[in-house]
């Protein structure tokens, strides 16, 4: 497709260190991100899929949390061994993020305009009327009625959907080359949820910006992902196109997982809700961690960290039942 | 605005009343001020002379009734001890506390913003351990054992600053270090704790995501969120302080309105104790005016209600 990835996480752990537990967050996460695709990371609430964004963007308040080994490269730069002062360059320019709550991520005290155009500023790019005005050009681009007007709005005289559309100006204003968006739908309405996701994903085209796609919503992965990466308790579980990870699954958890969402596959096959819950990440399970809630477990998911599978090429999934569940799944 | 404003006057005039009707009534019941301001063998006759004078003969509630009307018309009476009229002592005295007030407020805001944003942006930190206890000690020390123990070191045994008196800077340092000690103290920790929350909220997230300076996140992102919580406690504490330092005055024998006023409290100085009450609530009213303008100004959620 292209050469080189524009990113790569590489056997990423991330503890989060409180009194006496460690909590274990991320357990040696690795994908790549190729230069304009989308990639998804989809997983449940506590996978680790929000750390692992924010450990890219070096945003993780430390303590508690602490990288505690792997390395993350972005175009071919080591992030994590540059000072905090040179990646905040990066930050905005070539590599930007969109967080699930518009209402507390954008700043309450300043107009929306004074916040688009602050990247300007942050940037030596532009100042003042310029600045301004490139903020408006911004607004209207991602949809905002009346933009000059609404430039001197505040946050909370938006409605969510305009909210994240602005928090989305605020992410493309210099044009960068991979976009987070860590659930930007979430906090949504259904109706407008599609709206936000067809604007990202035009935006996308346009500039043929990479994205990574947070989410556990399985039907917004199959709208607009190339690749997913579907996380478990800290670890990247399985990996592959979109299409064929979710159209025939290799890992018992992501099959767990389209068996209980509705609308994911056809008519006719029932809900089967996951049992249990995740696990808790400061005593994750041995052997595989999935193994409590899985109806494949066997003695040696409960003794044995299941090997990385190459289940076709391209595709990988981290289960002892991998061939199993790919062919009877 | 102007419905707003309005509003908060009446209010403040009917609290002013309330306050005039408090403190005429009640510094009568200190005595009678012919006792003091005549000579001990001073004949019946010229007691009685002084009290027609100043019509202390009369029930109080026809006294109050005489001072209503001579206030409608500008006039707050004559000072006892001064000769002269209460206002003009009030107004002279005034500008010197305001001055000395001033400084100190503005001196312990700037100081406690920066030291308790630093300290909040390293929490547990050295510097924040060392704000910490330093400001708990400032917010809590009695200012009357400072300010005595101050002119005992500074004044007395080094001889580096004056007792007391008011003049060039060395005059000021004492009484505006003593007067800093509360408002810093206590603003400190205001700033530390609504800073604390700002950092970590979501938009200084977002700030760093776009690759803001850390100076212009704390300083521009985050302050300026955790202004709110500042000026409703800066707002207090410069109340309490245009108030008139009482206690700051008497000890550095500052010529302020505290002064001003516990003099004529102590001297049953009837007129002037009037007259520094009025003019000292009519300031806080206008400072209290100013604060809300100051919320306005700083929440676009509260300008838009």
């Amino acid at each position: 497709m292209s050469s080189a990835p524009i990113l790569e996480v590489e056997n990423l752990q991330i503890e989060f260190r409180t009194g006496r537990d460690t909590v274990h967050a991320v357990n040696g996460v690795s994908f790549q991100v190729e230069s304009g695709e989308t990639a998804a990371i989809l997983g449940e609430s506590g996978s680790g899929k929000s750390v692992t964004a924010s450990a890219i963007m070096r945003l993780l308040q430390s303590p508690p949390a602490f990288v505690a080994g792997g390395s993350i490269r972005f175009k071919g730069q080591d992030i994590l061994s540059l000072p905090i002062s040179q990646w905040r360059d990066y930050c905005g320019r070539e590599i930007a993020m969109v967080f699930q709550d518009a209402l507390t991520s954008l700043n309450p005290v300043f107009s929306v305009g004074w916040q688009i155009a602050e990247l300007f500023k942050a940037h030596g790019i532009a100042k003042g009327r310029d600045a301004d005005n490139r903020a408006i050009e911004l607004l209207e681009r991602v949809g905002i009625p009346d933009p000059a007007s609404r430039a001197k709005d505040y946050t909370h005289q938006f409605s969510g959907g305009m909210r994240q559309r602005v928090m989305i100006a605020m992410a493309i204003a210099l044009g960068p080359d991979l976009l987070i968006a860590d659930e930007p739908t979430t906090a949504l309405d259904v109706t407008v949820q599609a709206q936000i996701m067809e604007l990202l994903e035009s935006l996308r085209q346009d500039s043929n910006m990479a994205m990574i796609l947070i989410t556990h919503d399985l039907s917004v992965v199959a709208d607009v992902a190339d690749n997913v990466a579907v996380m478990y308790a800290g670890r990247v579980v399985e990996r592959g196109p979109v299409a064929d990870v979710l159209g025939r699954p290799a890992h018992a958890y992501t099959l767990a997982l389209l068996d209980s969402v509705p609308q994911a596959r056809g008519k006719g096959s029932k809900l089967r809700p996951i049992v249990g819950s995740p696990p808790d990440l400061a005593r994750i399970p041995k052997g595989c961690a999935f193994n409590p809630r899985c109806r494949f477990a066997s003695d040696l998911c409960r003794n044995e960290t299941p090997p990385i599978v190459e289940v076709t090429p391209g595709r990988t999934a981290e289960c002892h039942h991998a061939e199993q569940v790919f062919n009877d799944g | 605005m102007g419905q707003f404003l309005g509003r908060r006057a009446l209010h403040s005039g009917i609290a002013l009343i309330g306050l005039i009707l408090a403190v005429f009534f009640l510094v009568r019941l200190t005595g009678d001020p012919t006792d003091l301001y005549l000579p001990i063998d001073a004949s019946l006759e010229t007691r009685k002379e002084f009290a027609e004078k100043h019509g202390f003969d009369r029930p109080a509630t026809e006294q109050f009734v005489v001072f209503l009307k001579d206030v409608s018309e500008g006039d707050l009476g004559y000072s006892l001890r001064k000769q002269r009229p209460a206002m003009e002592l009030v107004l002279e005295a005034y500008p010197t506390t305001l001055a000395l007030a001033g400084v100190a407020m503005s001196l312990s805001i700037i100081l406690a913003v920066l030291v308790g944003a630093i300290g909040a942006y390293r929490p547990g930190g050295v510097f924040d351990r060392i704000s910490s206890i330093a400001s708990l000690a400032g917010a809590s020390a009695p200012d009357f054992w400072v300010a005595i123990t101050g002119i005992l070191l500074f004044a007395v045994t080094f001889r580096w600053l004056p007792t007391s008196g008011t003049g060039d800077w060395p005059y000021w340092v004492l009484p505006i270090v003593v007067l800093m000690l509360r408002p810093f103290g206590l603003m400190v920790q205001v700033v530390r704790a609504s800073m604390l929350g700002a950092l970590a909220s979501a938009y200084v997230k977002t700030a760093r995501a776009k690759g803001v300076r850390e100076t212009s996140v704390i300083f521009v992102h985050a302050l300026r969120n955790a202004c709110l919580s500042i000026v409703t406690v800066a707002g207090d504490l410069a109340v309490g302080l245009i108030n008139g330092a009482v206690i700051v005055e008497t000890v550095f024998g500052w010529p302020g309105v505290g002064k001003l006023m516990i003099d004529a409290v102590i001297q049953r100085d009837f007129p002037t104790v009037q007259a520094t009450i009025m003019v000292t609530a009519t300031a806080i009213f206008l400072m209290n005016i100013v604060i809300d303008l100051l919320y306005v100004a700083l929440d676009p959620r509260i300008r838009h209600q």
